[in-house]
């Protein structure tokens, strides 16, 4: 299938007295259209700043997009062009955050908000059919009573409610890329099922691809088509989701498939198995491979050289020397 | 025997809805909660987000007073001693919050943290240090990080201090309200088998709160379900998992997530007609699930069903069983 | 002091405005400090003839109506100006921490009791409620501080009852309950030291306003009484001289504009480092 994304080398650093501190580095990957592309990894991994690197929409000044390019459709994105990225952002990719409270703002109704992101993106509805197209908008996300719900203020919404209308309004432009930075991690466990339900329909029903943030491998390994697993700013395994599951092929993917509780069938089974050591913080990434000092299969080569991305098969590769 | 046993507690909260109205309403964030933990299991608790979990870790640690009800720990109930003559029970009963970045006061060091317990119940100082010490290597962290303050450790080492206060007094419960959510997944299951090892030592008896129903279905003997402050079912852990009774339960495993099913096959399954939200006003003696159930029954809307044993340990509250 | 590690002194060392205050302060508080040293003559010396001279080698800030040297007399001025402010503003942070940490943390009736009472102490206003006190007890130095102090400590209260409301509901807090730690020890240990950022950047403005205050009182005639050297009533007496003597309005009118606006930088310094932190 068509790429539809295509991020290549891409580098972001945090600069601090003429120091860099590498938060996303070398990343490249890509998203096929209508696909979903889970990225995976623990916090502190690079996820958000990834996402956010793709339109720079990078919220601290010190942090700058040095190098990489980043391609739509197989034009390419100028990420130093702050007017070019303002028509790309929320028109052809669409964000939606973790916190639906923080997100919406708390003194505008739902209509207004919505309206808002309408008027800006979308030039070709009549004035008098905006209310119609919201209300339809809602129903999509599949929000009850969407009539009433319209003049309603956030705080009268649930959270899956809040979620939802945040999806609403990311679609309402019709974007390319939906990127979802962990949008179920604050939602209970039944509102975050329908959420993830509904990000399927969206890409089915409408051919939007997702770049779908998570640290739950359970909900990446669900939804996505295609996994990218993240460790300390680099990527460190990207195949099929499919392949990945059944297959892991990266020491960390392994020992984070262990990790999970709800892979021990035996009550015999006392300890989950771990991963020793911490996650490494930014700045503090050791040399050569980042993972090696968690590695249980690690050699002297790793804490030398830096693997690369060593490609296995088509689609399929991994940051490891074993390979 | 049960180390720690809840009988129909409650809790209310008055709320005014008018600046003339003396009161005007309840909202009952536990309602009539039967619980029993036996000493050296784990009793898992899960629901939703405000559905009463934390309401009840607080009663029972005697942070709040229950509006009726009562706690007994060990035989002897609780929730009406003073407190000068609870202090001395204070030790046995502790808890591990979920946030490991405000459970630990951010200027306070490493052992002044895990002596503060010691302290108030009046160790002698030359073996509080000792005692400290002692702690710190049991929840897996070296020496040098007694001088350290909380900022300068990552989540799982700040969870392992607040565990290490926790077990300063050797307290024979520990109540974990969602101690590991909040932490990634490697650290998590570092910490999960630290628990682990450590109830095998002591003899340590948990109420795990959590929302992660797998996690829980690990850790767990007995397992609760509650919804909006009742619970629903609860019963032995393979139990529950393998036989869900109640309509929520099956709901609640039928969406956690997993890499191994696939959501496209799961059209059958039920869906949630209205989200969760709190409507203060109405007066409704119905089941609380009743909006949502797939099965609805006249009688539900009336009244709401009790517990009923349906299998052995097995409770559930719902008229399909009655 | 233990819980500013968090602001650490490099952050403050780049900020010009904290810096720039701390600096007008550290050089007023050590032309303070060597009063004895650095003047020329006792400041209630009166050399009799040489009235209302103006600054010149001899006399470096001229002379006043008495024929007091004015430098010396801005110098030991200074001691008292500076003191005033700092121990009333310190009566009044030990006041409103006290009554804001109770507040805060019993809740209740304790809370609306003392709340109430702060809406009432509020409800007078300030200068009438001092030139009430004083009336009626004997202008000096000490109840001039104590009176500055017990009618400025309201807003402290206030703030210190807001940050320990929700402070109180933090896991850390509840743990040391859960742990039967004692009320008082988790207010002094757990709460009072995390509430103190406020009330620090409170505090530094407030001394501004005590010292304004102090010259206020001393200008109307009972503030510090003649003849203790003290800025605002140094201006009292350029009142009668104020056509022909320039300096003798000028110089304690800048030093009171420049120690309140060293004291309102450095004020505001602190409360970009320590409250509006991400």
């Amino acid at each position: 299938m068509a790429k539809l994304l295509e991020v290549k080398n891409l580098n972001t650093g945090f600069h601090h007295e003429g120091r860099i501190i590498p938060l996303v580095d070398d990343v490249s990957f890509f998203i096929e259209k209508q696909s979903i592309l889970g990225l995976v990894g623990e916090s502190g991994s690079g996820k958000t700043m990834t996402a956010l690197s793709l339109t720079n929409l990078l919220i601290d000044r010190n942090c700058r997009v040095d190098n990489g390019r980043v391609m739509l459709e197989g034009k390419e994105i100028s990420l130093s062009d702050e007017n070019c990225l303002k028509e790309k952002r929320g028109k052809e990719i669409a964000y939606i955050f973790q916190e639906p409270t923080t997100s919406l703002n708390p003194v505008m109704s739902i209509r207004e908000q919505i309206e808002e992101v309408l008027l800006m993106h979308r030039t070709d509805i009549e004035r008098k059919s905006i209310k119609n197209f919201i209300i339809t908008q809602l129903q999509a996300v599949g929000i009850h009573n969407s009539e009433k719900k319209i003049s309603s203020f956030p705080h009268q919404l649930s959270g899956g409610e809040k979620q939802r209308v945040m999806i609403a309004m990311a679609m309402v432009s019709r974007p390319k890329l939906i990127v979802a930075d962990e949008p179920t991690t604050a939602l209970d466990v039944t509102i975050q099922a329908q959420i993830l339900t509904l990000l399927l329909e969206l890409k089915e029903n409408f051919g939007v691809s997702i770049l779908f943030i998570s640290h739950d491998l359970n909900i990446v390994g669900q939804i996505s088509d295609y996994i990218a697993v993240m460790y300390a700013g680099q990527i460190v395994e990207f195949s099929k989701a499919k392949e990945l599951i059944n297959c892991p092929r990266h020491p960390y993917t392994i020992g984070l498939f262990n990790c999970l509780p709800n892979r021990i069938k035996h009550a015999n089974v006392k300890e989950l198995s771990t991963i020793q050591g911490e996650v490494p913080k930014a700045g503090n990434f050791p040399d050569g491979c980042r993972f090696h000092p968690r590695c249980p299969k690690k050699f002297d080569r790793c804490s030398k050289e830096m693997p690369p991305l060593i490609s296995l098969k088509e689609d399929q590769e991994v940051r490891c020397w074993l390979y | 025997m049960a180390i720690l046993t809840l009988k129909d507690i409650t809790k209310k909260y008055l709320f005014k809805n008018s600046f003339f109205s003396f009161y005007s309403g309840e909202i009952k964030a536990v309602d009539g909660v039967c619980l029993e933990l036996e000493e050296g299991k784990t009793l898992g608790l899960v629901g939703e987000s405000g559905c009463g979990k934390s309401t009840l870790a607080n009663i029972i640690l005697k942070l709040i007073e229950p509006t009726t009800g009562e706690v007994f720990f060990n035989g002897k109930e609780i929730t009406q001693v003073r407190e000068k003559e609870f202090r001395p029970l204070r030790r046995q009963i502790q808890i591990v919050f979920q946030d490991p970045y405000s459970s630990l006061s951010l200027r306070l060091r490493v052992k002044d943290i895990i002596a503060e317990p010691l302290e108030a119940c009046l160790m002698e100082k030359n073996k509080i240090l000792e005692r400290v010490k002692e702690l710190i290597a049991q929840v897996g962290l070296g020496q040098e990080y007694l001088v350290r303050f909380p900022h300068q450790l990552s989540g799982g080492q700040r969870q392992r201090v607040g565990i290490a206060r926790a077990l300063a007094t050797s307290p024979r419960v520990l109540v974990l309200d969602e101690a590991v959510s909040s932490l990634d997944l490697s650290t998590q299951a570092q910490i999960i088998n630290l628990l682990i090892r450590l109830q095998e030592q002591y003899k340590l008896s948990y109420l795990f709160i959590a929302h992660d129903l797998s996690l829980v279905r690990f850790v767990s003997d007995t397992v609760a379900v509650m919804y909006k402050g009742i619970i629903f079912e609860k019963g032995p852990t393979e139990m529950i998992y393998d036989n869900p009774a109640h309509p929520y339960t099956k709901l609640l495993l039928n969406s956690i997530p997993s890499f191994e099913k696939s959501l496209k096959n799961r059209k059958d399954r039920y869906m949630i007609k209205q989200d969760f939200s709190l409507n203060k006003s109405e007066k409704f003696f119905g089941c609380s699930f009743y909006q949502n159930c797939p099965k609805p029954m006249p009688c539900c809307e009336k009244q709401m069903p009790g517990l009923k044993e349906i299998g052995k340990n097995h409770f559930v509250s719902c008229f399909c069983y009655e | 002091m233990k819980g500013l590690h968090l602001c650490n002194m490099k952050k403050f060392l780049n900020h010009r405005l904290a810096v720039s205050g701390a600096i007008i302060i550290l050089v007023i508080s050590v032309f303070a400090i060597s009063a004895p040293l650095i003047s020329p003559y006792q400041p209630d010396d009166i050399a009799i003839g040489q009235y209302l001279l103006a600054p010149s080698a001899k006399h470096w800030m001229g002379t006043d109506i008495l024929g007091r040297d004015l430098f010396s007399r801005m110098a030991y001025g200074a001691r008292i100006s500076l003191i005033v402010g700092l121990v009333s503003v310190c009566i009044a942070v030990i006041q409103g921490v006290f009554f804001g940490a109770i507040a805060g943390y019993y809740g209740k009736s304790v809370d609306n009791i003392i709340m109430r009472f702060v809406d009432i102490m509020l409800c007078f206003p300030n200068i009438f409620l001092i030139l009430a006190l004083v009336a009626l007890l004997e202008p000096n130095i000490i109840i001039i501080m104590v009176v500055i102090g017990a009618t400025s400590w309201m807003g402290i209260a206030r703030l210190v009852r807001a940050e320990i409301l929700s402070l109180k509901e933090r896991d850390f807090v509840k743990a040391a309950r859960a742990c039967g730690v004692s009320d008082f020890k988790i207010i002094i240990r757990h709460l009072v030291p995390n509430a103190m950022a406020p009330v620090i950047v409170s505090a530094t403005l407030g001394v501004a306003g005590a010292i304004l205050l102090e010259s206020s009182l001393s200008f109307l005639g009972i503030g510090v009484q003649p003849p203790t050297p003290s800025w605002g009533n140094i201006l009292m007496d350029a009142k009668l001289s104020l056509g022909i003597a320039w300096w003798m309005t000028l110089f304690p009118g800048a030093a009171i504009f420049i120690t309140v606006l060293g004291y309102n930088l450095l004020g505001e310094g602190l409360r970009d480092l320590l409250l509006l932190r991400k």
